[in-house]
């Protein structure tokens, strides 16, 4: 390793795709220290040398006011990379040279990435890079990260700056700032122990701009402290002296001199309106803006869930059916068959491995549709236009998003939230999107609406959606109140994307990287859950059954359905086949429907058998995959139709019937109650393992403890207020 | 830290108005006069040229406000754009 090279840049300026560009394929993905902010980094090599190369988070300057925004202000005065490769919007220089001019000041070894230089040209914008260059002090590269033009020149200059010894920007911040800044300097340069610092200068120009994360590191200094005070000392001298904050006037002193940096090398800039500022109203028109919102959204659903569909039940069928006979005929092969080996490998690993699985295709095609979006331009106006409503209530405008994916699947909405700026938003964010009632708890809606509310089956299940809509808000709006209380919410101000046709490769690697990153993450989680529920079937606690061959009641999981059914029976539903069925609902909701009919010993379908051979069932499996790709192509046309609550009418009624009279049976008699209490349950307790699974991934154990622990406390007492307060009102 | 004070003093700063980017008329040009707040708001403003003195185009003055900023399309939400003093910049 020859060098290390960090990349930075202005969100949207194209740092992501210079970065892959750079790298290839070969990347690897960490967490920045103490934060959940992915780190990227991978390799380049250049001039018979290797770097390795860190990609920043996404920032307009240097000047962090939290901890998060200081990521890539603390790499750089502690780590100090070799180079500093900074992208630059040639479309929006004017809004790029902050961060340059910065770096520059902080005596780095920069090299200038001047991309989207084809949108500049598109736009008459014509920037003399060597005028650039000469400002600065550095050397300026045109790039078109989408393309891939302009890298291996870029990869040459990063290699000829490596070596060389960087020049320090300084700039002219007027006598009032420069007096202070010559103090400080001063009271700087006569403690040894912030020599590690580096530029004095840079250290106190970021002082004086209430920079976090240089504040933190002078702290933590051999004499930092009495540099700190000094440094509050100035910039009260500056804001009295000027009649601005400190941080104002270096602001604005940096942004004269880029301005007038600007117009020496690019020259007057037009500002023509175009047909996408016209577009642009519309789509952030104060009434047309939601409705387009929420038309978009509603395809993007759509399409996630009918096209994926097919294959979903693909990967379902040939897991449970060819892959699970392999299993079952290698291990007879080792006369490991029909025992508790075999029901651990089918009923437990397969199971869980599934688990993962199905939600793949899922993933895949909603991470296909968002990175549309993103890369359409479109996702950005889609904030700006949620961004006001929901800040009303507390809750950052971008979590529309990841609130709407939650009505499809909570896994992916989880994820989601990775498009939020700032830990505590995502964190909010994540909290309340498993309210948003998912696609897997819809059946069971259906299935007491039509026994208990049959006339009003629709209004029933609707009203669960609302309600699953209402806490969320409810709950956002406390946490907003309370525990993420935010002193200093991040204002909505955001560089607007030009529209484009989405392109292949950004979307292929996106989409890549975010189903991967699903695979390995929530995995593991998914899989011992799916062991640890197995285990609980398996063993015999009560009976004359054997491990791994004892009745339901019988079992652990007997057992715990037992044990925790009291805590029920003030909601109404406190029989054991009842907490039985919430509690496999926590490996999936899609199971609570199926428990129950196995629970209440109706027959479901026998497994099927089938005598096929190797060969046949490897040519099944193609032929289903085809079909699969057939059915998707079919429903696309569905995508904007309206068959959301038509759903297969399979004769239950023997099942209606058993769970009507336990129903009844378990509420003394107030059956509609219970089911309206057990329903609203549903919906707000803890989603499925694999959400559990999401979150630990993304907010840590601690948090996925608070969520556990705190939905299944707001469903009791959801359901409670249902039942008990429904009694009163003499209902049911 | 309190509130910014940012009132005008010397005569070499535009003076200031009482009006804001939300009552601008579309596809006005205008200048920045001061700009109030936070200090989140306000170094995230500065940090992409809204700073005061600049100039810029008028799109659309609220909910959400647009402007053109040296050819770049910036959005504004409505707390962050009733921060924003603005004076007419004739030509
Ligand atoms: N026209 C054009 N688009 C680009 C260029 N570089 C990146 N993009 C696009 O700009 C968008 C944002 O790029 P991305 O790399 O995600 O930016 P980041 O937010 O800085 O990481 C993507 O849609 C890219 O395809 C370029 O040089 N020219």
């Amino acid at each position: 390793m020859s060098g290390t090279v960090a990349i930075a840049g202005c969100p949207n300026s194209g740092k992501t795709s210079l970065f892959n560009q750079l790298t290839g394929a070969k990347q690897k993905v960490g967490n920045w220290p103490g934060q959940t902010v992915d780190r990227y980094s991978g390799e380049f090599r250049s001039g018979g040398e290797t770097f390795e190369i860190v990609d920043l988070p996404g920032t307009y300057g240097l000047v962090a006011v939290s901890a998060e925004e200081g990521i890539a202000s603390r790499y750089l005065v502690d780590d100090r990379p070799d180079v500093v490769v900074t992208v630059v919007d040639a479309s929006n220089l004017n809004g790029s040279l902050h961060l340059v001019a910065q770096i520059a000041e902080a005596g780095l070894n920069q090299v200038v990435a001047l991309n989207m230089v084809d949108v500049a040209d598109r736009r008459g914008i014509d920037i003399d890079e060597d005028v650039l260059g000469r400002a600065l002090g550095v050397e300026v590269v045109r790039t078109v990260a989408r393309k891939g033009q302009g890298t291996d020149e870029l990869k040459a200059a990063v290699a000829r700056a490596a070596g060389r010894t960087p020049t320090q920007l300084v700039i002219d911040y007027g006598g009032v700032v420069e007096r202070h800044v010559g103090s400080l300097v001063e009271s700087i340069a006569v403690r040894p122990g912030l020599a590690a610092l580096g530029s004095p200068r840079w250290t106190a120009l970021q002082l004086l701009a209430a920079d976090v994360a240089t504040r933190d590191r002078v702290a933590q200094l051999p004499g930092g402290h009495a540099v700190l005070e000094a440094a509050a000392a100035d910039r009260d001298g500056i804001a009295a002296e000027t009649g601005f904050e400190a941080a104002i006037e270096l602001a604005e002193h940096r942004f004269n001199w880029i301005s007038h940096l600007v117009a020496d090398v690019s020259g007057p800039i037009e500002m023509e309106m175009t047909w996408s500022d016209q577009v642009d109203r519309v789509l952030t028109n104060k009434f047309l803006g939601i409705p387009i919102f929420l038309a978009v959204m509603w395809v993007v659903l759509r399409f996630t869930a009918d096209a994926t569909a097919p294959y979903l039940d693909w990967v379902d069928s040939t897991i449970s059916g060819p892959v699970a006979r392999w299993a079952v005929a290698l291990l007879s092969a080792m006369s490991l068959d029909g025992g508790w080996v075999e029901s651990m490998v089918v009923d437990g690993v397969l199971a869980g491995v599934g688990g993962v699985l199905v939600f793949v295709p899922v993933l895949f095609g909603l991470y296909l549709m968002l990175a549309l979006l993103e890369d359409t331009g479109y996702m950005a106006r889609a904030a700006a236009v949620m961004d006001r409503s929901m800040r009303a209530v507390g809750i950052p405008g971008k979590a529309f998003l990841p609130m709407m994916v939650g009505f499809g699947c909570t896994v992916p909405a989880i994820y989601a939230t990775r498009t939020l700026d700032s830990s505590r938003d995502r964190l909010l964010t994540g909290l309340i999107t498993p309210f948003m009632s998912c696609g897997a708890r819809l059946p069971v809606y259906v299935l007491l609406a039509s026994i208990f509310f049959a006339g009003d089956k629709s209004m029933v299940v609707f009203a669960m959606y609302v309600l699953g809509i209402a806490v969320a808000v409810l709950i956002g709006f406390l946490l907003s109140k309370t525990a993420l209380r935010e002193e200093d919410p991040a204002p909505f101000v955001m560089v607007l994307p030009e529209f484009r046709m989405p392109n292949a490769r950004t979307v292929w690697i996106l989409v890549r990287q975010r189903t991967a990153s699903f695979i390995k993450g929530a995995g593991t989680t998914i899989l011992i859950a799916s062991m640890a529920v197995w285990l609980l079937l398996a063993l015999p606690v009560t009976g004359d059954g054997s491990f791994a061959d004892t009745d339901v009641e019988d079992s652990a999981f007997g057992v715990v359905a037992k044990g925790f059914a009291p805590t029920l029976a003030p909601l109404g539903f406190g029989e054991w086949e009842q907490s039985g069925a919430l509690l496999s609902g926590f490996v999936a909701k899609e199971v609570v429907v199926s428990t129950m009919a196995q629970l209440y010993a109706v027959d479901g379908a026998v497994a099927e058998e089938s005598t096929n051979g190797f060969v046949d069932d490897v040519g099944d499996i193609a032929t289903s995959f085809v079909a699969a790709g057939r059915d998707t192509l079919l429903a696309i046309p569905r995508v904007i139709g309206f068959d959301f609550l038509d759903l297969e009418d399979e004769s239950q009624s023997e099942l209606q019937t058993a769970v009507r009279t336990s129903f009844e049976d378990s509420s003394g008699g107030k059956g509609q109650l219970a089911a309206l209490a057990f329903m609203v349950f549903v919906l707000l307790y803890t989603p499925c393992m694999a959400a559990v699974g999401a979150f630990r991934q993304e907010f840590g154990t601690r948090w996925m403890w608070v969520s556990v622990l705190g939905q299944a406390a707001i469903a009791w007492i959801g359901a409670f207020i249902v039942f008990q307060g429904g009694s009163l009102l003499g209902l049911g | 830290m309190s509130l910014i004070r940012s009132h005008v003093e010397s005569g070499d700063r535009p003076q200031a108005q009482d009006r804001t980017l939300t009552t601008a008329p579309r596809n006005s040009k205008v200048r920045v006069a001061r700009v109030s707040g936070r200090p989140r708001l306000i170094q995230r403003l500065a940090a992409l040229g809204v700073v005061p003195g600049v100039l810029l185009t008028v799109i659309k003055p609220e909910g959400p406000a647009i402007i053109c900023l040296g050819g770049a399309r910036i959005a504004i939400g409505q707390t962050a754009a009733s921060a924003i003093e603005v004076e007419a910049a004739d030509e």
